[in-house]
């Protein structure tokens, strides 16, 4: 489902090169669910990000759903995260301007779709998660598991086959956190979805099938 | 998508309510500026009564002579128009009237002000007057030099209270008239039916001005229709060449050409009095030229609080461009967005436009000037509005789109 | 400080750019405004070097047809004059063309001395000093001693002497323009006479032009075009009736005419009164421009102080008071200013070096500019003052943790 070959990722300012990540090999299977783990600042997140067509490798290619990422274009890689990928962030990152229901309808925003369709499938997603109740509330009226649960339906509702989850529970109380966690996996386990998620936690990255080590940009141990 | 980004745009605005109240203040009180100057620029060239029949009357203003040395433009003479302008192919009246002049009245040992056209009969139809009181002149006085006066409702009350005023005695610049008719006033604008008292062009002291190529008239040629403007036009222009200056030594050519008000007033502007095309979009091209000047200043501070809005709003770019969103698409969103707040800046500046029109009317600067909106006036201020606000969205859509995504997620966004 | 500021600027400089275009924008327009309010200021507190109270105007139209450029016959002026000088309430009368505060205006221009000048001018009298109450700086007006003269007599304003000879001592000088253009008829040959103080023929909105007149005495000689203008002082106080009746002997005297009176003085105020509609216009759309670019500044360094807490948090965690950062934001927009207004100065300082407007004082410029860079500096820190105290109330603690 995923493939990382030869990557590297190198940030350059005006003076100075940072090698954020160099040398991954990574092969994730359909239906795999997959920890990474490491200290701060070691390049787990922009793993998550190469992954997620977010940025670019500097080396290297990027295999996504069998098919080689050709080409960065805005276009091109916009549609294919449409399509295949779900993000769930730290900070939740809903958008406190809009309903729940139409923070969960954004991935389908940019298909072709109707509005009632959009509806219908946000609606499921947040069934899904348990807040079908809260379809009209304002993200800041929810407690902090159930924005991050918001942010879970947002990434199925377009049922991408890939979930892309860093730190979902890094903001949440344990118990809060052990409810989030049980979504994820039960997106796994029950429907098949690839999960990758970046953690710092060991008792969550336990959930996984297993668990990669990041450490100052390279892939350590498996 | 529309309806989503519609409710977003809307729920932001109502959110950053500092932001929005300044940003309206600006976006409001540069389109109340445009629209009160594009209302004034419609109450002069645009259709109004008594100019009944404004899409389909040309306008001889002036006459251009030139030779080697020499070059004398001026309104065109009365015979100039009476002899040359008259059955024209395609035209179905001709009307004659003296540019407007200052006059005064000793009337009742009071001294009064007032303006005073000098036309012919035809001037009456080709512009229908509403009548308070009376009739206009006719051929019958214009031929016999008849000593009457058509008068506004203003002149009325000044010279006569608020009674009826026909058969009285009017004394202008000297001489007594007969008031026959009484219009209501007509605001000083319109420059083609504007004056204060209308006397027969025959009923002044002498009777040279018949003759004369250039002099203080301007002819109203009233079409069959718009179609007909060309074959008029060069018809005109083909009898102009073949006039006989054999009397002005120093002049060579004459050159006028029928138009409309508006070419004209760009003929005068660029003084191409000897361009045998008619070009009002220069005038215009003018025109857009300085409202775009003045919305320089306006545009560079809502690009600069656009910025500011969108910007706050970072991780929010970040999430849409990760779930899939195209730039296009925030482009179009942010653009949108812009394009609703200045849309409510219209609205609040259409409500303001009225009162600023009517304190104008009321200060008197203009002569019986009755400025208010129109359709014309209200399309042009809400089509302003959405220019506007393309004008000032698109480079902050365009920048802001183009953030890169893990930056924006971090909203650490420059 | 400074070095550490421009850095920052520098390294905010999208952002910092469209801040810049807004300011050097704003700059101009405000010294467009400010400019036009200080010249028609400046040009008020002058003399107009005539009286035009109890000076009434009185246009002479003859029988239309004859030939535009061809003025009344002389015979038919001295019929005129004389008959308005038969009525005791008239002081004196004299032709001028064009009178004070009329819309036309002649135009002349050429090398004089080796210097470019150009003038307006109007052709005048003998009698006109009497009217008016003309200030003769030197030499003496146009009089019988000018009949047949070989230069024809011109009597120029103080600013014209001083622009083309360097003093006002030029009674007696020759005025000739030079011949530019081989080809050109030969110019006339004129004689200046005597200088007056700066003829102000427009009123007090009229900018530093010189001004010339030459004679026009009806009958001294042949003149193509006579003027049209009779200007007759009255004894303070009259009134309409004498307008009345002064207009009725005219027209006796010339039936085919048209006459019309205006006194100047009423003249001057519609002339005024028009005068200033633009400059109205400019000062209030330039105060509403000011008004949103203020509103619109503080809103937007508002959202900069928000979004750049953790800089904020960071110094107030290194040791800056409350006060130093007030004055960090504050030194910021200075900064900004000063760019934009350099820039901006540098611009409209071309104005009066490459000449493109002529009739500014360097006075009034520089007095102008002061103004505008002193107002640019008070909108853009006033605006910034509340986002700045905005900044220095955050609290280091909190600073650090928003984000």
């Amino acid at each position: 489902m995923i493939r990382l070959a030869g990557v590297e990722k190198v940030y350059r300012t005006d003076r100075i090169e940072t090698v954020a990540l160099s040398q991954i090999d990574l092969e994730v299977a359909a239906g795999d669910f997959v920890a990474v783990m490491g200290p701060s600042g070691c390049g787990k997140s922009t793993l998550l990000n190469l992954i997620g067509l977010l940025d670019a490798p500097t080396r290297g290619s990027v295999e996504l759903a069998g098919k080689p990422v050709a080409s960065y274009r805005d276009r091109d890689v916009s549609r294919l995260r449409n399509e295949t990928i779900g993000f769930v962030f730290q900070t939740f990152h809903l958008i406190p301007d809009l309903r729940v229901l139409d923070n969960v309808e954004l991935p389908l925003l940019y298909r072709k779709m109707s509005a009632a369709e959009r509806r219908a499938r946000a609606t499921r997603a947040l069934e899904r998660v348990g807040l079908a109740s809260r379809l009209q509330h304002f993200p800041t009226q929810l407690s902090g598991g159930q924005q991050q649960r918001v942010a879970i339906a947002r990434a199925i509702a377009g049922e991408p086959r890939i979930l892309l989850a860093d730190e979902p529970t890094g903001n949440l109380d344990s118990q809060m956190g052990d409810e989030v966690m049980g979504l994820i996996e039960d997106l796994n386990r029950k429907d098949g979805v690839t999960v990758v998620m970046v953690t710092h936690d060991p008792r969550q990255a336990e959930k996984a099938h297993r668990t990669i080590r990041i450490f100052d940009g390279r892939q350590v141990a498996c | 998508m529309l309806r989503s980004h519609l409710r977003l745009a809307l729920a932001v605005l109502k959110r950053r309510k500092v932001f929005t109240a300044i940003s309206l203040f600006g976006i409001a009180l540069t389109l109340l500026v445009l629209i009160v100057a594009g209302a004034l620029l419609d109450n002069v060239f645009g259709a109004f009564p008594p100019e009944v029949h404004h899409d389909r009357t040309l306008l001889v203003f002036n006459v251009r002579m030139s030779g080697k040395d020499a070059q004398s433009t001026s309104p065109a003479g009365f015979g100039l128009l009476d002899r040359y302008a008259r059955d024209l192919p395609g035209v179905e009246r001709l009307a004659i009237t003296s540019t407007m002049r200052e006059a005064f009245s000793y009337q009742g040992g009071r001294k009064q002000r007032l303006f005073l056209k000098r036309t012919d009969a035809e001037f009456w139809r080709v512009l229908q007057f509403p009548f308070v009181e009376g009739a206009p002149f006719a051929e019958a006085e214009v031929d016999s030099g008849a000593r009457v006066a058509v008068i506004n409702r203003t002149m009325r009350r000044t010279f006569f209270g608020d009674g009826p005023a026909l058969g009285r005695d009017l004394e202008v610049d000297g001489l007594t008239y007969r008031v026959m008719g009484v219009v209501e006033d007509v605001p000083m604008l319109r420059a083609v039916p504007f004056a204060d008292v209308w006397v027969p062009h025959s009923s002044g002291r002498d009777q040279a001005y018949r003759s004369e190529l250039q002099g203080e008239f301007w002819g109203l040629l009233l079409a069959r229709s718009a179609g007909d403007f060309p074959g008029i036009q060069s018809e005109f222009r083909s009898r102009m060449q073949r006039i006989d200056l054999s009397a002005y030594p120093e002049f060579e050519r004459l050159n006028a050409t029928p138009e409309t008000l508006l070419a004209s007033t760009s003929r005068m502007m660029f003084d191409a009095h000897d361009d045998p095309e008619s070009r009002p979009d220069r005038l215009l091209g003018v025109f857009g030229l300085l409202a775009l000047l003045f919305l320089a200043l306006p545009t560079i501070n809502l690009v600069n609080l656009s910025i500011s809005r969108i910007l706050e709003r970072a991780s929010e770019i970040g999430v849409r461009k990760a779930f899939g969103a195209p730039a296009t698409s925030l482009v179009g969103q942010f653009v949108l967005e812009n394009v609703v707040l200045t849309l409510l800046g219209g609205v609040l500046a259409l409500l303001a436009a009225p009162l600023v029109l009517a304190a104008i009317n009321q200060s008197g600067v203009l002569p019986y000037a009755q400025l208010a909106l129109n359709l014309r006036t209200f399309a042009l201020g809400l089509g302003l509005a959405v220019f506007f606000g393309v004008l000032s969205g698109a480079y902050p859509a365009w920048r802001l789109a183009r953030l890169h995504p893990v930056v924006a997620l971090k909203g650490a966004a420059r | 400080m400074i070095l550490h500021l421009l850095r920052l600027v520098w390294h905010r400089k999208r952002q910092s750019a469209l801040l810049l275009a807004e300011l050097f924008a704003s700059f101009l327009v405000l010294f467009a405004v400010v400019l036009g309010g200080v010249v028609a200021a400046d040009n008020w507190r002058r003399p107009l070097g005539f009286e035009f109270e109890d000076v009434w105007f009185v246009g002479v139209r003859p029988s239309s047809g004859e030939r535009r450029d061809e003025g009344l016959g002389s015979r038919d002026l001295l019929a005129l004059r004389d008959a308005a000088r038969e009525f005791a309430e008239v002081r004196a009368a004299a032709y001028v063309d064009p009178a004070p505060f009329q819309l036309s205006q002649w135009m002349d221009g050429g090398r004089i001395a080796g210097r470019r000048v150009t003038w307006r001018m109007a052709r005048a009298d003998d009698g006109l000093p009497a009217v008016l109450d003309l200030k003769l700086v030197a030499g003496r007006w146009f009089s019988r001693e000018d009949d047949g003269a070989g230069a024809k007599p011109m009597v120029v304003s103080e600013s014209f002497a001083r622009h083309v000879f360097g003093t006002t001592d030029v009674v007696g000088r020759d005025a000739t323009a030079e011949q530019e253009r081989e080809d050109a008829a030969p110019p006339e040959k004129r004689r200046i006479v005597g200088v007056i103080a700066d003829f102000r023929q427009d009123g007090e909105l009229m900018g530093p032009q010189h001004y010339a007149f030459q004679r026009a005495e009806p009958g001294s000689g042949e003149l193509r075009r006579l003027p049209r203008v009779l200007l007759v002082r009255v004894a303070p106080g009259s009134g309409v009736a004498l307008e009345e009746r002064l207009l009725r002997r005219l027209e006796r005297e010339r039936p085919g005419y048209t006459f019309q009176i205006e006194p100047l003085a009423q003249m001057r105020s519609s002339r005024n009164a028009t005068g200033l509609i633009p400059l109205a216009t400019g000062g209030v759309v330039g105060v509403f421009l000011m008004l949103m670019v203020a509103l619109g500044l503080s809103g937007v360094l508002w959202q900069n102080v928000t979004q750049r807490t953790r800089e904020i948090g960071l110094r107030r965690a290194h040791g800056a008071a409350a006060a130093d950062v007030f004055r960090q934001v504050l030194a910021e927009v200075a900064l900004l200013v000063t760019i934009a207004v350099a820039a901006g100065a540098a611009l409209v300082v071309q104005v009066p070096l490459m000449d493109l407007v002529s009739g500014i004082r360097p006075g009034v410029f520089a007095t102008s500019l002061a103004l505008a860079v002193l107002g640019l500096y008070g909108l853009a820190l006033a605006s910034a003052a509340y986002p700045a105290r905005l900044a220095a109330s955050l609290e280091p603690a909190d600073a650090l943790r928003y984000e």
